[in-house]
């Protein structure tokens, strides 16, 4: 695993258990004694980039249907076939539309590769999740 | 909002072990040829929500640089004190914009 992805995974694990001890109360403020300040602060938004296409064979939509997915995490190819890993889920990719491109690079000249995403700087859409294709 | 945040921990439960799993070498194409397929994909761009203000005792960071938050995912507030949890992080919220200077 190279830094990058070990850093990715990191970030996401100790997001994961931040949420938990807020689901569980067993978060105090003691444990956030060290924390950066953001003054001046107001609610922003973000882009983050997505997947859309027609999809098949998932369990929320009809065949055929136009999605949008979560942000890419990231993708694994093996011979012909290649998949990308987003928030909720896998997704097999089928033909590209054209003019379209997956920015990711694909690592390594052998048969089977994969890496993470470089653009993972924020994970869902607001609410998202449940709704996302 | 417990609701909320399990149903988030649960997605990204199942992204880590993925990710990890991915990164061990232990995921092969015919583990994943019944999932979904995307066809006629390109790439776009969503929006999320974040926070954005002046940062200070940020390593990353000088002092009073503006920055912008990773995806913001839960306030927290205890003894007189907010805080935000980011993608980035927490961050203990100083005062916030007045709505005139937006």
């Amino acid at each position: 695993m190279d830094s990058v992805k070990a850093k990715t995974i990191a970030r996401l694990e100790r997001l994961v258990t931040d949420l938990e001890h807020i689901v569980s109360g067993t978060i105090s403020v003691r444990d956030l004694g060290a924390t950066s300040v953001i003054e001046n602060w107001t609610h922003s938004l973000r882009r983050v980039p997505c997947l859309a296409g027609s999809v098949e064979g998932h369990p929320l939509f009809r065949n055929g249907a136009a999605v949008v997915t979560s942000e890419p995490y990231a993708h694994f190819h093996s011979g012909d076939e290649h998949f990308a890993r987003t928030l909720s889920r896998w997704y097999r990719l089928g033909s590209r539309a054209q003019a379209g491109r997956f920015r990711g690079r694909t690592s390594g000249a052998g048969s089977a590769g994969s890496h993470l995403c470089e653009s993972w700087s924020s994970v869902m859409p607001k609410g998202a999740g449940a709704s996302e294709a | 909002m417990r609701r909320h945040f399990t149903n988030e921990l649960a997605i990204l439960k199942r992204l880590v072990a993925n990710l990890e799993r991915l990164n061990a070498g232990d995921v092969t194409a015919p583990d994943l040829m019944a999932e979904p397929v995307l066809s006629d994909w390109s790439h776009r761009a969503s929006i999320v929500s974040c926070l954005e203000g002046s940062v200070e005792g940020d390593p990353a960071h000088i002092d009073g640089q503006e920055i912008r938050t990773g995806q913001l995912f839960a306030f927290f507030e205890d003894d007189g004190e907010e805080f935000a949890l980011t993608l980035d992080g927490w961050y203990r919220l100083g005062f916030a914009r007045e709505a005139a200077s937006q």
